[in-house]
C-alpha cells in the first residue's frame, strides 16, 4: 500500500485513526503495531515474517546485551545482530548483485537467486541496527516492552521509505503519545504538502522524464530537461514521502526528524549532504564514518573512510555498480572539498557554490539513475551536445511548453521562498487574519486535486520504494 | 478564527473529507461499467485465505477503489481541467481538446512495427495467384489536419506511407487518400470518420480500382444515433457537445445479405442494437469482428473486393457495397492471416484492399 493510493487516504488512514482515537492509551502502541504490520501486509504479505522476525531477534539480542556483563559476551551479541540485519539485507539485496559480478569477472554461469526485494528492508535494517548499536555503546537502555519496540520497528508512517528513525527519538512518544488538536492540524497539513508535492509536481515530472527518456529524437534541449526534471522529481517524491511520514507521525504524536532542508540551496556538496536525505547520512556518519575512526587518524585514514562510507551510501541506494560510482564521485568531491575546494568557494561569492553545487548534484543524478554506465554516459553526451547531437527537437520543444510552468513552480517550490512569502503574509495585521481563512480551503483545494490525479490516474510508485 | 479554533477547523475539514470519501466509497452500491470509459469496472475483491496471502486481494482491493471512487468521472474531468487549464500542459494523458473536438495522436512513428505490418501486408499479397489486383490505403489520423493548431509532435503520415512503398516495392498498388479528407471529415469526440462524408475517399477508391459507380451515383438517405459521445470524450473526461452518429441508407444496403462469422448468423449491414452499446460506432458492421460477408445480388459488377480492415473499413465498406458482388472483410487483428483460407481464399479477378489506420500501422504487431 502507498500514502498516494486511494485505499490508503480513505479506507486505511480514516480507520486507523479512529482506531487508534477510540483505544484505551494503554492498547494504542498495540494499535498502531496492528496498523503498520497490516500496512505491511498489503503490500508485502510474504515478508511480513521477515520483518517481523528481524523486530524479535534485536528485540532479544539487545534485552540480552543489556543483561550481559562480559564484553566479550556483549561483542559476541553485537556481531549476531549484525550478522542477522546485515546477512538478510544482503541477501535478499545484494545477493543477485554479486553473483553478477563474479559471473561477469570470471566468466562463469552461476545462477541468479532471484530473490524478490521485501519493501522498505533498507529502512528497518538500518533501525533495527541502529538500536542494537545503541544499547551496545550504552547509549540507550533497552526495550523492555516488545509491543513498543515492534511498533517502533514497523511503524507505517515511516517504515517503506523513511526518514531512518532512532529509537531514542520516538522512545518518549511512544510512552506518552496521544491525539491533540495541534497534533492533528500540523501533522494532516503536513501530510497533504507532501501529498501534493508527490501527486501534482513529483509524478507528473516523472511523465517528462519518461517522454524525454523514450523520445527517439535525442537533443541537448531534450537531455537537460530530462536530467533537470530528474532532479526534481527525485526531490519532490521523496521529500514528499517524507513530509506525508512526518504528518502522520506528528497526527500520532510521534515527532520524526526533518531529512530534506532545500538540498538545492547548497553552496558546496558538504552543504548538500546536510540537507538532503539527512537521516541516511547522519546514520552513516554516526555508526560507519565515526567508527571507522572519522577524522580523528590523520587525513589519509579520513579520505579512506569517506570513500569506504559514500560507495556503502551509494550500494545503499541500490544492488548496482551504477549506484556505487554515484557514492564515489561524492567522495571524490567531498575529499576535494575538503582538501582545498571549501577554502576557494569560500572566497567566492555564494551564487558560485550554488551552481557549483546544482551541476555537480545534477550531472550525478545522471548517474543515478541509469541502470548502465553506457546509458549514463550517453545522456551526458547528449547535455553536452557531443556527437552532434542537436540543440533541439519538436518533442523537446514541447516538453518545454507543456511542462515549463511546472518546471518552475518546482524549482521555486525547492527554495523556502512560498514559506517566506506566507510568513511575511502572516506578519501582517490582515494578513494572519487571511492565512487563517486560506490555509484550510487552500489545503482542502490540494487533497481535492490529488484525489482528482489519482482517480484519474494508475499505479505511481516512490522512487525511493526500492530501497 | 484565532489559533487553536483555526486549528481545530483545518483538522475536521481535512479528516471529514477522508472519512466522507471513505464511508461514501463503502456505503455506495459498485457501478458495473464506465460509460465513459466504455470497459467494465472492478468488482468487489473476492477474499480467500489464499487471494490474501497471495497479496491479490489487496491488489484486488486497490483496483476496486480506484474504479469505484465517489464523483470518479467528475474527479477525472478536474484533473484534465487541472493539467491543461492550470498547470498548462500540452495535453492530458496524451489528449489534446481544440475548438470542441479531442485529439489523440500519436507523437511518434515506430517504424519497427509499420515495417512488421508491411511485410505481413506483402507476404499475404505474395500468397495471392496472379490477377488479383491489390492495393494499400492508409487512413490518416484527424489531428494531421490541425498539426498547426494542436502544436504537439505528431507522427509523420508521409514518412509512414514512404516506409510502406519501401517495403512492399510496389507488390500493392498505393491508393493515397490524404487529400480526399479533411478534420471535418472525423467525429469530433471520436478518432473515426464520418460515414456521410466519404465520398471524395469512395470516388478515389472507385477510381482507382476501376469500378463505375461514384458516390454521388447512389441515393442514400441519412439515419442517426443522437446524442453521440464518441471514445476520446469518455477519456478526457471535460465537457464537450453531443455530435450525431449518422449512418447512410439504401435500397443496396436493405437488400444485402450479411453474414456474421463470429455468430454464424446473418444480419443487417447496421447493426441496431449496437446503438446503446459501449461504443455506438459498433453500429456499423458489428464493430470489431473477425469476418463479415456481404453479399450483393444487384451489385454494378461481378466482382469480389477482399477487404482488410480495422473499424474504419467497418463504415467505408457499406459505401462499396453496390459496387461489389461480394465484400469480405477480415479484421488481421483478430484473424491470423496463416489461416485465411478459412475465411476466404483469392480468386483471379478479386480486388484486395488493405485499408488500415496510420494509428493501427503504427501499433503493426497487432496484425497477425
Amino acid at each position: 500500500m502507498l500514502f498516494s493510493s486511494l485505499t490508503f487516504l480513505y479506507l486505511f488512514l480514516p480507520a486507523v485513526l479512529l482506531a487508534y482515537a477510540v483505544f484505551p492509551a494503554r492498547l494504542r502502541n498495540g494499535a498502531l503495531l496492528a496498523a503498520s504490520l497490516l500496512f505491511y501486509f498489503c503490500g508485502e504479505p510474504e515478508y511480513t515474517l521477515l520483518i517481523l522476525g528481524e523486530t524479535l531477534v534485536s528485540y532479544l539480542i539487545a534485552r540480552w546485551m543489556a543483561g550481559a556483563a562480559s564484553p566479550r559476551l556483549r561483542r559476541a551479541l553485537l556481531a549476531a545482530e549484525l550478522l542477522a540485519a546485515l546477512g538478510a539485507l544482503g541477501l535478499f539485496k545484494y545477493a543477485d548483485f554479486a553473483i553478477g559480478t563474479v559471473n561477469a569477472l570470471f566468466g562463469g554461469a552461476l545462477p541468479l537467486l532471484h530473490l524478490a526485494l521485501p519493501i522498505g528492508i533498507s529502512f528497518y535494517t538500518f533501525q533495527t541496527l541502529s538500536y542494537v548499536i545503541d544499547v551496545y555503546w550504552g547509549r540507550l537502555a533497552a526495550e523492555r516492552n516488545f509491543v513498543r519496540y515492534a511498533a517502533y520497528v514497523t511503524l507505517f508512517p515511516q517504515l517503506i521509505a523513511g526518514p531512518i528513525v532512532r529509537y531514542q527519538d520516538v522512545a518518549e512518544d511512544l510512552c506518552g503519545k496521544r491525539m491533540t488538536a495541534d497534533g492533528l492540524y500540523e501533522g494532516l497539513s503536513r501530510f497533504v504538502l507532501g501529498l501534493s508535492k508527490k501527486v501534482l509536481l513529483a509524478n507528473v515530472l516523472g511523465q517528462l522524464v519518461s517522454d524525454m527518456t523514450l523520445a527517439a529524437e535525442r537533443s541537448v534541449l531534450g537531455a537537460w530537461l530530462l536530467a533537470v526534471g530528474y532532479a526534481l522529481q527525485i526531490y519532490f517524491d521523496f521529500s514528499g514521502y517524507s513530509d506525508m511520514a512526518i504528518g502522520i507521525g506528528r497526527v500520532f504524536g510521534l515527532r520524526f526528524p526533518e531529512n530534506f532542508n532545500y538540498p538545492y540551496l547548497a553552496h558546496t556538496v558538504t552543504d548538500f549532504w546536510r540537507r538532503w536525505h539527512m537521516t541516511l547520512s547522519s546514520w552513516f556518519r554516526d555508526y560507519v564514518y565515526i567508527p571507522l575512526g572519522g577524522n580523528r587518524r590523520g587525513l589519509p585514514r579520513q579520505l579512506w573512510n569517506i570513500l569506504i562510507v559514500w560507495t556503502l551510501t551509494g550500494l545503499w541506494h541500490g544492488a548496482n555498480w551504477t549506484f556505487a560510482a554515484w557514492g564515489m564521485y561524492f567522495a571524490l568531491l567531498l575529499t576535494l572539498e575538503k582538501l582545498f575546494l571549501l577554502r576557494v568557494l569560500e572566497r567566492l561569492p555564494r551564487a558560485v557554490g550554488r551552481i557549483y553545487t546544482l551541476l555537480a548534484v545534477l550531472l550525478s543524478f545522471v548517474l543515478f539513475q541509469s541502470e548502465r554506465f553506457s546509458a549514463a554516459l550517453a545522456l551526458l553526451s547528449e547535455m553536452f551536445g557531443a556527437a552532434g547531437t542537436a540543440l533541439q527537437s519538436p518533442a523537446a520543444v514541447y516538453a518545454l511548453r507543456s511542462y515549463g510552468l511546472l518546471l518552475l513552480m518546482g524549482c521555486i517550490g525547492a527554495t523556502p521562498l512560498p514559506k517566506k512569502l506566507a510568513a511575511r503574509l502572516g506578519a501582517r495585521r490582515w494578513g494572519a487574519g487571511a492565512l487563517r481563512a486560506l490555509t484550510p480551503a487552500v489545503l482542502l483545494l490540494l487533497l481535492l486535486l490529488c484525489t482528482a490525479y489519482l482517480a484519474d490516474g494508475s499505479f505511481n510508485p516512490f522512487l525511493y520504494f526500492r530501497f | 478564527m484565532r489559533g487553536k479554533g483555526h486549528e481545530i477547523v483545518t483538522a475536521a475539514l481535512l479528516l471529514g473529507a477522508l472519512a466522507l470519501g471513505g464511508a461514501t466509497l463503502l456505503l455506495r452500491t459498485p457501478d458495473e461499467v464506465s460509460a465513459a470509459e466504455r470497459r467494465a469496472l472492478a468488482g468487489k475483491p473476492l477474499f480467500s485465505l489464499e487471494r490474501l496471502v497471495s497479496g491479490r486481494y489487496f491488489s484486488d482491493l486497490e483496483a476496486y477503489v480506484q474504479d469505484q471512487f465517489p464523483l470518479r468521472d467528475g474527479l477525472r474531468g478536474l484533473a484534465a481541467a487541472s493539467r491543461l487549464y492550470l498547470f498548462r500542459q500540452g495535453d492530458s494523458n496524451g489528449l489534446t481538446p481544440w475548438e470542441n473536438a479531442v485529439y489523440k495522436p500519436d507523437a511518434a512513428l515506430d517504424e519497427g512495427q509499420i515495417r512488421h505490418a508491411a511485410n505481413l501486408i506483402g507476404t499475404l499479397a505474395s500468397t495471392f495467384p496472379a490477377g488479383v489486383n491489390s492495393y494499400v490505403a492508409v487512413i490518416p489520423d484527424k489531428a494531421d489536419y490541425v498539426a498547426a493548431q494542436l502544436r504537439r509532435p505528431l507522427a509523420d503520415y508521409e514518412r509512414l506511407c514512404e516506409i510502406l512503398r519501401e517495403t512492399l516495392g510496389g507488390a500493392v498498388g498505393e491508393i493515397p487518400l490524404r487529400d480526399c479528407l479533411d478534420e471535418q471529415d472525423y467525429y469530433r469526440t471520436d478518432t473515426h470518420w464520418r460515414q456521410e462524408r466519404l465520398g471524395r475517399v469512395v470516388d478515389r477508391l472507385a477510381e482507382s480500382m476501376g469500378l463505375p459507380l461514384r458516390f454521388s451515383d447512389t441515393a442514400y438517405e441519412e439515419s442517426g444515433v443522437s446524442p453521440f459521445y464518441g471514445v476520446l470524450y469518455g477519456q478526457l473526461a471535460l465537457p464537450l457537445p453531443s455530435e450525431r452518429l449518422t449512418y447512410l441508407r439504401s435500397g443496396a444496403l436493405e437488400d444485402a445479405r450479411v453474414y456474421y462469422h463470429d455468430e454464424d448468423a446473418y444480419g443487417a449491414v447496421y447493426r441496431l442494437d449496437k446503438r446503446e452499446g459501449m461504443d455506438p460506432y459498433d453500429l456499423f458492421l458489428g464493430g470489431a469482428t473477425t469476418c463479415v460477408t456481404i453479399e450483393n445480388e444487384n451489385a454494378a459488377t461481378d466482382r469480389r473486393l477482399i477487404l482488410f480492415r480495422d473499424s474504419f473499413g467497418s463504415s467505408l465498406a457499406p459505401l462499396l457495397v453496390a459496387q461489389y458482388r461480394q465484400i469480405v472483410l477480415i479484421d488481421l487483428r483478430y484473424a491470423a492471416s496463416a489461416y485465411l483460407e478459412r475465411y476466404v481464399t483469392p480468386e483471379p479477378g478479386d480486388d484486395v484492399l488493405f485499408l488500415y489506420s496510420a494509428m493501427i500501422l503504427n501499433r503493426g504487431r497487432t496484425l497477425r
